[in-house]
This record gives C-alpha cells, sequence and structure tokens, in this order.
C-alpha cells in the first residue's frame, strides 16, 4: 500500500477519522497501532507477525534490563545478537541461498517452495534500527523502558514510518506516543506542503526520470557520457524520491498529531562529505553517529591510537555499516567505504563538516567538488554491479554514439527540467513563504501532479532498503 | 489557514480555467462515460488473409509466439494450414478484439484458433493495455466497445477515478498534456545538435527496443513487467474470471463452429510448484476450460523445456522453438483424433 495509492488514501481516511474521534489517549494508540499492523501486514502477514514478536522480544528484554540491572549486558547482547541476526539473515539471504538449497537438495529434501519465497521483509532495516537504538539508550540510562507494550509497539511500527522512515529516535517520538494529542488546525498547515511536495517529487519527479535512468543503467555497456548523464539524473531521482516519502509520511504523521524527524536539508548545497551526511538521511545519520561513530571513537581514545588513524577508523567504520546497511551487493559496501575514505580525507586536510569556505569562488569550487563526489557516489550505488561499473570507466568509450548521444541529451534536459521546480520551491520556501506566490506555485504543483497521477506507480526506491 | 486559503483559490482558478479551455481543445464534452475513446477505424488485415488463404489453424499470442512456435514447422507436422498472428506485446483484450473483429467476422473460418498464453495472461484484460499499448490494441477496436472499455478500463479504476474521469476535463485529458510536456523535453536539445524530430524518435525507438540490455537489467525489467500477473488478486481465478475475455472468447468461438484451443507456454518467471497460488490458479482454469468443452495444452511446466531453451526468462531460443513447435504439433493430433 503505497502513500501516493488509492488503497492507502481509503485507509487513511478511517484511520483518520476514527482517530480523532476517540480523543482518549490510550484508544487512539490502541487504534494506530491496529492500523500500523494492518498497513504492514496488508505487505505480507508474516512480516506482521515478525514485527510483533521481535517487538515484544525487545520490549520484554528492555524491561528486564530494568528489573535486573545487573544482567543488564546480558540483555542488551540477546536483543543484539537477535536484531541483528534477523536484519542479516533477510538481508544476506540471497548470497547463501542457492547453496543452502543445493546442499539440501543433495540431502533429498525439497526446500524451494519456502527457501525462494523468503524475501527481505519491507522496512525491516529502518524498525531494526529503531529497536536498536531503544534498546542501547536504555542499556546506558538515557532512557527509562516504556511500561507499555502498546506504547512501545506503536512507536517500532509507527505506519507513516514503518516501510522507509524516517528513523525517529525513541526521545522524539515516544514522548508524544505517550503525550495528549488535540486536534489543532497546524495539523493541516504543517501538512499540507509535506503531502503536496511528497506527491509532486514521486509522481512528477522521480516516476519520470525513472525511466531514462533505468535504461541507461540497463545498457550491456553505455559510453562514458552516457553515464554520466545517467547518473546526474539518478542524483535527481534518488533524492526526489526518498525525500517525497519522507515528506508524505511527515505529513501523515502530522495529521494525526505528531511531529517526526526531518530527514534531508538540501543535501545537495554540501561542501563537505560530513556535511553531506549531515543533511542526507538524516535519521540514518544521527543513529549511526550516535551508536557507532562516537563508540568506536571513544574506544579509540581509550586506546591512545595514532590522531591520524583515530581520526580516520571511525568514518571508514561507521560508512562501511552504512554501506551494509543500504544492501547486501558489494557495490553497497564500497560505496559506503568510499564516502568513509571521503570523510577521513577530508578530516585528515583539516576540513570539517562545518566548514566555511573564506571567498565564493572558493565556495563555488567547494560545492563543485563535493557535488562530482555526490554524483559519482550515486553511480556506484546504481550500477547494475561493480564489475559493470569498471568495465565502463575502463573499457568503453566517454564519446557516446549517436543513439547514445541523443538519449543522454534528453536524460540532461530531463534532470534540469525536473529539477527548476525544486529549485523555485528551495528558492521560494527561503524568499516568499506564506506569500501569494508560493500559493501560486503550489497550486501549479498540484495541477502538475493530478496530470502526473499514473495508476501504476513504481514503488519508492528506499523500501528495498 | 490563511495561505491554504490562498492556495485553494488560485487552484480554483486553474481548475475552472483548464475546464473551460480543455473541452473543446481536445473534442470532449462533458460529463463523459469513463474509459478512452476508441476511433472508428479497425484494422481488417487478418480478416483479408483469412478470405484469402482460408488457414486451417490460426494461431494468436504475443512475443513468446513469435519466437517460440514455427508456423510452417507445425503445418508440415499437423498436416493443416497455419497462419500466425503473432503480435509482440499483445494480450488478452488485443487477441479478443481480433478474434472478434476479425476472426469471427471473416466468412471464412478457421477449424481452430490456438491463443499461445502464459500462466495468469488470459484473465489480466488491464495487462498491456495503457499508454503505447492503447494505440496497438485500438487499432482492432471498433468506436463502440463496451465489453473492451468495461473489462480492460472502468472495472480496474477506483471510485475516485471513475468520478476524474466522467467530471474531470484536466485528468481526462493528462495523458495528451504530459505527452505534450515530454516532447518539449524530448525534442527541445537535439536539434542544436543536428538531430530534428524525425531522427530522436529513430534514435530513442533503436534505444528502448533494443537488445542491447544489460542481462541482470533486462531480468530484472521483464520481471517487473510480467510482476503484475502474479499479485495475489490476478491470481485469484474465480473472481478475476467473470471480468476477463476468457468466457467471450469461448463464446465467439463457440458461436462460429470455431475449435478454441488454449495453448500454456513455459517461461522462466514463475513456477506453479514453488507457488501453490498460481498452481490453485492453474486448477481453476484447466477445470473451466474442460467445463466450457474448450481445449487446453498445457506445457507450463513441462520438463523437457530446460533453462537451455530459452533465450530470456520468457522467450524460446531457435532450438526450444523446434521442440516447443514439436510438442504442439503432437498436442493437436490428439485433439484431431479426440484423445
Amino acid at each position: 500500500m503505497a502513500f501516493t495509492s488509492y488503497d492507502f488514501l481509503l485507509f487513511f481516511f478511517i484511520v483518520f477519522v476514527l482517530y480523532w474521534a476517540v480523543r482518549e489517549r490510550r484508544w487512539q494508540n490502541l487504534l494506530l497501532l491496529a492500523a500500523s499492523y494492518y498497513f504492514y501486514g496488508s505487505l505480507q502477514i508474516w512480516y506482521a507477525v515478525l514485527l510483533g514478536v521481535s517487538t515484544a522480544a525487545d520490549f520484554l528484554l528492555a524491561r528486564g534490563m530494568a528489573a535486573q540491572p545487573e544482567r543488564k549486558r546480558f540483555f542488551l547482547w540477546l536483543s543484539l545478537f537477535v536484531n541483528v541476526g534477523v536484519l542479516a539473515f533477510f538481508k544476506y539471504y540471497d548470497f547463501f541461498a542457492s547453496d543452502v538449497i543445493a546442499f539440501l537438495s543433495t540431502l533429498g529434501m525439497r526446500p524451494d517452495l519456502f527457501l525462494t519465497s523468503i524475501l527481505l521483509p519491507a522496512g525491516l532495516s529502518f524498525f531494526t534500527l529503531k529497536k536498536l537504538g531503544y534498546m542501547l539508550d536504555v542499556s546506558k540510562g538515557t532512557l527509562k523502558p516504556t511500561h507499555s507494550f502498546v506504547d512501545f509497539g506503536l512507536y517500532v511500527s509507527f505506519f507513516p514510518q514503518i516501510v522507509a522512515g524516517p528513523i525517529d529516535r525513541p526521545q522524539n517520538l515516544l514522548p508524544q506516543i505517550e503525550g495528549e494529542r488535540s486536534w489543532k488546525s497546524e495539523n493541516i498547515t504543517q501538512a499540507f506542503p509535506l503531502l503536496l511536495m511528497g506527491f509532486f517529487k514521486k509522481l512528477v519527479v522521480a516516476n519520470s526520470i525513472q525511466i531514462l535512468v533505468d535504461r541507461v543503467f540497463g545498457f550491456a555497456q553505455p559510453s562514458g557520457f552516457l553515464l554520466l548523464s545517467g547518473s546526474l539524473g539518478y542524483t535527481l531521482q534518488i533524492l526526489a524520491d526518498f525525500s517525497a516519502y519522507t515528506d508524505l509520511s511527515r505529513g501523515v504523521a502530522f495529521l494525526l498529531g505528531f511531529n517526526t524527524v526531518e530527514n534531508f536539508h538540501q543535501p545537495y548545497l554540501s561542501l563537505t562529505p560530513a556535511d553531506f551526511w549531515n543533511r542526507w538521511h538524516i535519521s540514518l545519520s544521527t543513529w549511526l553517529r550516535d551508536y557507532v561513530f562516537f563508540p568506536v571513537r571513544r574506544a579509540l581514545l581509550r586506546y591512545k591510537l595514532n590522531e591520524k588513524l583515530a581520526m580516520s577508523i571511525p568514518p571508514l567504520v561507521t560508512m562501511f555499516i552504512s554501506g551494509l546497511w543500504h544492501g547486501a551487493g558489494l557495490n553497497f559496501v564500497v560505496w559506503g567505504l568510499y564516502y568513509g575514505v571521503l570523510i577521513a580525507g577530508y578530516q585528515l586536510a583539516g576540513i570539517r563538516g562545518d566548514w566555511k569556505p573564506a571567498s565564493r569562488i572558493k565556495t563555488f569550487l567547494a560545492w563543485l567538488l563535493m557535488f562530482a563526489f555526490i554524483v559519482f557516489g550515486w553511480m556506484m550505488f546504481r550500477a547494475p554491479s561493480l564489475g559493470w561499473l569498471f568495465n565502463v570507466i575502463i573499457c568503453s568509450s566517454f564519446i557516446p554514439t549517436q543513439n547514445e548521444f541523443i538519449l543522454a541529451l534528453i536524460t540532461l534536459t530531463a534532470t534540469a527540467a525536473y529539477s527548476i521546480p525544486l529549485l523555485i520551491n528551495h528558492w521560494i520556501d527561503n524568499r516568499a513563504k506564506g506569500t501569494w506566490l508560493q500559493a501560486a506555485f503550489y497550486a501549479i504543483v498540484a495541477a502538475l501532479a493530478v496530470i502526473y497521477i499514473n495508476s501504476t506507480s513504481s514503488d519508492f526506491i528506499y523500501f528495498q532498503f | 489557514m490563511r495561505f491554504i486559503l490562498k492556495f485553494g483559490l488560485i487552484l480554483t482558478i486553474i481548475l475552472v480555467a483548464t475546464s473551460i479551455l480543455l473541452p473543446p481543445s481536445y473534442g470532449l464534452t462533458f460529463p463523459r462515460e469513463p474509459g478512452p475513446d476508441t476511433d472508428k477505424q479497425v484494422r481488417t488485415n487478418h480478416l483479408q488473409y483469412l478470405e484469402e488463404n482460408q488457414p486451417q489453424i490460426v494461431l494468436m499470442g504475443d512475443s513468446t509466439l513469435a519466437l517460440g512456435l514455427d508456423p510452417e514447422a507445425l503445418a508440415q507436422q499437423t498436416g493443416k494450414s497455419v497462419y500466425s498472428i503473432a503480435i509482440p506485446g499483445s494480450a488478452s483484450a488485443l487477441w479478443y478484439l481480433i478474434l472478434k473483429n476479425n476472426i469471427a467476422e471473416s466468412s471464412y473460418k478457421p477449424e481452430y484458433v490456438l491463443i499461445v498464453f502464459r500462466d495468469s495472461i488470459l484473465t489480466a484484460p488491464g495487462y498491456r493495455v495503457h499508454g503505447s499499448y492503447f494505440e496497438l490494441v485500438d487499432e482492432y477496436a471498433r468506436r463502440n466497445e463496451p465489453l473492451f472499455i468495461q473489462n480492460s478500463f472502468v472495472s480496474l479504476m477506483n471510485p475516485l477515478e471513475i468520478a476524474a474521469e466522467k467530471y474531470f476535463p484536466l485528468y481526462v485529458t493528462r495523458t495528451q498534456i504530459r505527452n505534450r510536456i515530454d516532447a518539449g523535453i524530448r525534442y527541445l536539445a537535439p536539434p542544436y545538435f543536428g538531430c530534428d524530430e524525425n531522427c530522436v524518435d529513430y534514435s530513442l525507438g533503436e534505444i528502448f527496443l533494443g537488445a542491447d540490455l544489460e542481462p541482470k537489467a533486462l531480468v530484472n525489467a521483464v520481471g517487473a513487467a510480467e510482476s503484475s500477473l502474479y499479485t495475489p488478486d490476478q491470481l485469484d481465478f474465480e473472481s478475476q474470471v467473470d471480468r476477463s475475455y476468457l468466457p467471450e472468447m469461448i463464446s465467439i468461438a463457440r458461436e462460429n463452429n470455431i475449435k478454441i484451443v488454449f495453448v500454456r507456454i513455459k517461461v522462466e518467471t514463475a513456477n506453479s510448484s514453488a507457488d501453490p497460488q498460481l498452481a490453485n490458479y492453474l486448477q481453476s482454469l484447466r477445470a473451466y476450460v474442460k467445463d466450457q468443452d474448450a481445449y487446453l495444452l498445457d506445457y507450463g511446466e513441462d520438463p523437457r523445456l530446460t533453462h537451455e531453451l530459452f533465450r530470456d526468462v520468457i522467450h524460446l531460443n531457435e532450438d526450444g522453438k523446434t521442440l516447443f513447435t514439436q510438442m504442439v504439433a503432437d498436442g493437436m493430433k490428439n485433439i484431431f483424433t479426440g484423445k
């Protein structure tokens, strides 16, 4: 049930009416929990079962930590083992599935029916990090475990976030779940631009550019120029697609009275790699910063390691894990390490995340260099395989054939054309917020969304992670 | 809230303006019946061929037929003349329209019509009728095709879409407007490099119809295109059959004294032994076809069609074509002799 589907519209309408009709917080939470499990179970019923069992396990383990502080570490390791184990099993299952099937077949068993139908549950990567963050905070004593299973269950399964985040922290979402919520007109005024731009970015921008990008990355061996144009297209597509999902998620949450975490802050205006990760998929970046980067750095400082090593290892480890989290393919791992190397390299050169160049020219050059790094990163991320990318870079000519040149031109034109509304939105947000100009822009955006509505919308890219 | 009121006011102006300007521009009147308008022209090339050549067997299907069954070899092996209507990108809606508007309209009726299909395509009336496929299907549709419009479009719309189709000019004309926007983008830059609209169309045609796809990308693209045939709703035979063209195709064949044979070809995108829903669907399909006194030749799980005989996940290679033709010929001989 995608946010842009009629089924979701119907589902949300019913939930919305009932939710504000019941008014009492306890019943509202119970309703949202039921709705979240229905929403998630509608993808696959066993997804909901897996979610329910793993949520119950973590709830009990967290309660165990509070009741028996002396066994805290045991409960934490058990939770880490179960959560990371489940995530790793589903995420990397494809790597070993064929070997397992072959092995069982040699024993005379017919495992195909069950094993070939195992798929990564949508959103597993997201809600696992939510639960892990909760468990780590409870174990550190920075968060008191909640007494209510309904509240904890809702925190984990909250339907606007379950499939593709944002990965809201318990410190932000749980107090809102535990607190009273009343209907305010701000719910609509805050939700409205997010929902409108979310629809627009998904239906108009991401879906349109996707057709061209898929074709470029579908070539057996495209020219370098075509690959570059496709990578620029994908740079726009992934931002529009993923930020659209976040916008819709936050918009829906606002309509239910929740203020959930922001996930993007103009990431392509970054000047450094660290700056980029402070602006891109912010909820994941901050999670990795708090639960991987800082602990690794603290550990290294404890061992009084060489300063350069102490500076380089944490970003490498953090971004390696980020790459693994994004997918089982080698290109995701290399993509993660690539950012690790970039962050470490910038830091060793004395350029931190909050670096501000002295002049406009330097700022522009820093931006241009970082943008080139970003585009190359997405090229790796989108490539069918690293071997494919290596082959194209090493063996292909940069000069395209006539047909490739035309496709590259159209891809570049489309990328530029579909970027314009996003740039206008950015400008209006900064310079003309709340004016007639912004109202007119949104009205045009709404009309364009109607024109681009297609009953067969492709899924959000980040669902697969 | 004042801001939302401003937005609402401007949006209303846009909608009123488009509601006034768009209908005359596109020759539409509102309210209208939901679904696309088919044109008056009907291609009758197959009708003419039937009347001139009088083949005893007519084959109908998409690219899996074109690449999987050799009509000349089938004619030799069965001893009956064969005419193949293999249209890449076609599906049940187009087969229904050709059967109704060409084969049934012909003064000569073939003895057998074989429809080569895969898995649930016979009960997927909305499969391959949208976008550029519509132009293909429309070639064989009359001006008034209520069953086609109902099955392939209206029955698949939600209530909001139906209302928008009836009363909302901007929504009804969205495809044409979008085509204009796309064309604006497509033809903007190439002329500066000496490539006019024809040159752009030719290049894009070469690129999007070309076979130089990376193997994994090809499998993914085919898998994505075929995925709608394997959704839980689509594999619920009982709920799908009455809104499909299957009953009507059988009925048209019966009324015209034509024996209709459904030939299920093997593909590697799905496997009923690993998919209980597909297995149930096929069981119901077999029972239905038998109940209707039609024929079903099911090679969907045939072990003789091994992986080596496929050129990609849904198309047979030359060796596969030879073997499959032989298998169908054997199946037809059984039908001729009433086995």
